[in-house]
């Protein structure tokens, strides 16, 4: 009963992780060194040079497989593994961000990598235990410290699998113990192949293709984001009756937290026009869309501007880049917790100085 | 007496304000916000599939009352027998005490976890833990109903295998909690949901905000807020005339599209007309009218006297507890009525300015004054220049 409770509710992310290397979404590179790693070339079973498996450090942005990697990894090394003993015993599974901190690394991590395992008769089963250390950035540098000692002393027994959004926060001794795989995002159109595959899978119909590349664009190469987004739209866009309605752009756009282009380009008119700012200003705030977003779309439409919405504006490069420099400062004040009101009306006032000035 | 009509079978909301007592208890009954009501209702029919949830928007737009809709459409009736509570816990190594409060049912808790300050990210792992740590008790009947995804049960509440967690101004929570949350709200997931609210999605962190469901709630539009204003005051006043046009017209623009404000002043000049004052129109609130009075002070003159004197009125500001970003923008405002629009340019940048200093720094005033002194020369570098 639990079992299937469970997988109903399930987050798509979770039902849908791929399970083998293969089935890993576009990171084509890495898999195929993984594999050569594995399998030797060719082959489906495991070469004898798996023994001397490296210690491995994935690196990425979020949503591009490397977890997945990782586990897949697991499974694909240990699938010959006998009854008696399961992936338990061999694949250690630590997530850096809830515990993290010297003394849990060390205890936790030492003891799993103590801790014996049967002697491998079967030369398909590799004699070792894996250790995946999850956003191994997070990891304060003492315990990154203590362990690269653990890392040497137990590499008989024990590989770990580092993973990491940025390299340079992994300190330099730690990270020149393992083999580097880099991770790279995906591409809208991988993303939009496997959102597509699973919108067919829960039988939402085929998705129109606004919604599809709103959704990529939302996701900026992060897969996790993307499937994310779509189950929420999906929750949106349920009836009641449990059929599907078709997704629309604007739901796609509201639960992303993105702004509609239609606000966008009513906000780009005001920077660039010459009418009274401020209320039109207020009435864009009282919409309630996140300013920092808000930003970021004018930014694309800036930059795309070859003298089209506002047929009357001409922006040379220069003043399109100091519009961008402005949006820049803008972005980290937003950031740093400064208020929406007074950085929208000074980034509106900076834009029409900057155009003013050399017109 | 006339309370006691109004509302018989409620009768312990006798005490409360219109906006308390006018809050509406069901989506049918709310007149603003009609299509994203009729998505909340959609959501809440298919209750094992609610995400999390992120309600962003400007203040008094109705974040909360639609959630308590929502909470009302998923558990029934049972969450409003919901009561305070205060509450100590003890977190953190070293162990420290945090007390804070809560309004919670048997299916949902909401909580500030900005009030303890700094300590929030031990707040919200704790209560989250706890929470989830307890699953509600379903029979099997129920849970087999929760997978096909129906609502089967007829009693007066509905029982879901999860409970809420509301946390109010995410946005003001440390960057530390907010980073804690994401985690948490990932393994939690089976047994609770969160319902996040804040004023405005920029300060919430983006890979929180991609794992929730963002729910956008607009101000409410002028001909909105005129709408609920007369249905409140036909309920309230008991009468079917409409309330004064100049009334309403004074509520809705001092309101600034925020629906509890103008209901409050709306309340407040009725009560201050019945006791007999004429001209019932409410005079702005004091903090307003001094920074004008900031405003008309920096533009008349900008001289070290004239700054000391803008100083006084500051003081007067943050004694009385208004915040440092409120004080600016309404000076800000204020100033931009009153000069040309290339000088009004400049005093943006300089403002976008000084409000990112003093919200970075920790002496709201020093940033405050270098404003006003940065007005002044500007003011007075236009003058000789023009």
């Amino acid at each position: 009963m639990a079992r299937g409770d469970d997988h109903a509710t399930q987050p798509w992310v979770e039902k849908y992780r791929p399970r083998r290397l293969d089935d890993v979404t576009q990171q084509h590179e890495t898999i195929r060194a993984l594999k050569q790693l594995l399998y030797g070339s060719g082959g489906s079973s495991l070469t004898e040079k798996v023994a001397s498996l490296p210690h491995l450090l994935f690196y990425g942005p979020p949503g591009t497989g490397k977890t997945t990697t990782a586990l897949a990894l697991c499974r694909e090394l240990f699938q010959n593994i006998t009854n008696r003993e399961t992936l338990q015993n061999r694949v250690l599974e630590l997530n850096a961000s809830d515990e993290r901190g010297i003394r849990v690394v060390r205890e936790k991590i030492k003891r799993f990598a103590q801790s014996s395992i049967e002697e491998s008769v079967d030369a398909q089963v590799p004699g070792f235990k894996i250790v995946i250390l999850d956003e191994a950035d997070a990891i304060t540098a003492d315990a990154q410290t203590a362990l690269r000692r653990t890392i040497e002393v137990h590499s008989r027994t024990t590989r770990f699998v580092l993973i990491c959004n940025y390299l340079s926060r992994v300190i330099p001794p730690l990270a020149s113990r393992c083999a580097k795989f880099r991770f790279k995002a995906l591409e809208d159109g991988a993303v939009i192949a496997r959102l597509e595959h699973i919108a067919r899978t829960e039988g939402m119909g085929p998705l129109p293709p606004e919604a599809s590349r709103l959704l990529a664009k939302a996701a900026a190469g992060d897969l996790r984001r993307a499937v994310n987004l779509l189950q929420s739209c999906a929750d949106w866009a349920r009836s009641a009756d449990g059929s599907q309605r078709v997704l629309e752009p604007e739901m796609v756009s509201e639960a992303a937290c993105m702004v509609p282009a239609s606000v966008v380009e009513r906000f780009y008119d005001i920077c660039v026009s010459r009418n009274e700012p401020v209320t039109a200003c207020f009435e864009v705030l009282r919409g309630g869309y996140p300013v920092d977003e808000l930003l970021r779309q004018t930014l694309e439409l800036l930059l795309l501007d070859s003298g089209t919405p506002p047929a009357q504006v001409q922006m040379n490069d220069l003043q399109r880049s100091a519009i961008a420099l402005h949006m820049a400062c803008a972005e980290k004040y937003l950031c740093d917790g400064a208020t929406e009101a007074v950085q929208l009306l000074a980034f509106v006032a900076n834009c029409r100085s900057v155009l003013q000035a050399s017109s | 007496m006339e309370n006691v009509d109004v509302d018989e079978h409620h009768a312990e909301y006798a005490g409360l304000l219109w906006v308390d007592r006018c809050r509406p208890t069901t989506f049918e009954a709310c007149v603003v916000h009609k299509e994203l009501n009729e998505r909340l209702r959609r959501l809440s029919e298919s209750p094992a599939h609610l995400p999390h949830l992120l309600f962003y928007g400007p203040a008094g737009s109705g974040k909360r009352t639609r959630v308590r809709l929502l909470l009302r459409e998923l558990y029934g009736i049972a969450v409003d027998h919901s009561h305070v509570e205060h509450r100590l816990v003890r977190v953190g190594d070293p162990p420290r005490s945090l007390e804070y409060t809560t309004v919670s049912s048997a299916y949902h808790i909401e909580l500030n976890p900005s009030d303890v300050g700094y300590s929030d990210r031990l707040l919200v792992q704790a209560v989250i833990k706890e929470i989830a740590g307890s699953r509600p008790l379903l029979s099997s009947a129920e849970q087999d109903a929760m997978v096909e995804g129906g609502t089967s049960t007829e009693t007066a509440s509905k029982r879901l295998p999860y409970k809420v967690v509301v946390l109010h101004d995410v946005d003001r929570l440390t960057r530390e909690a907010q980073q804690a949350l994401r985690r948490t709200m990932e393994k939690y997931a089976q047994t609770c949901r969160l319902v996040l609210i804040a004023d405005s999605a920029t300060r919430v962190l983006e890979p929180l905000r991609s794992r929730c469901l963002g729910i956008r709630v607009r101000a409410p539009s002028e001909t909105e807020l005129r709408t609920v204003l007369r249905q409140v005051w036909q309920r309230m006043v008991h009468s079917a005339e409409s309330p004064p046009e100049a009334l309403l017209d004074h509520a809705i623009r001092a309101s600034d599209g925020n629906l509890r404000s103008a209901l409050l002043s709306l309340e407040a000049s009725y009560w201050t007309s019945k006791a007999g004052r004429k001209g019932s129109a409410l005079p702005e609130p004091d903090w307003r009218s001094i920074c004008d009075e900031i405003a008309d002070q920096i533009r008349k003159e900008q001289t070290p006297p004239s700054l000391l004197r803008v100083r006084a009125l500051y003081y007067d500001l943050l004694t009385h507890c208004i915040p440092v970003d409120i004080i600016l923008s309404m000076v800000l405002r204020r100033l931009l009525e009153r000069v040309p629009v290339a000088l009004g340019q400049q005093l943006c940048f300089w403002a976008a300015e000084y409000e990112y200093r003093a919200c970075m720094g920790s002496k709201a005033i020093l940033h405050l004054e270098a404003f006003a002194a940065k007005c002044m020369a500007l003011i007075r570098m236009a003058q000789t220049a023009g």
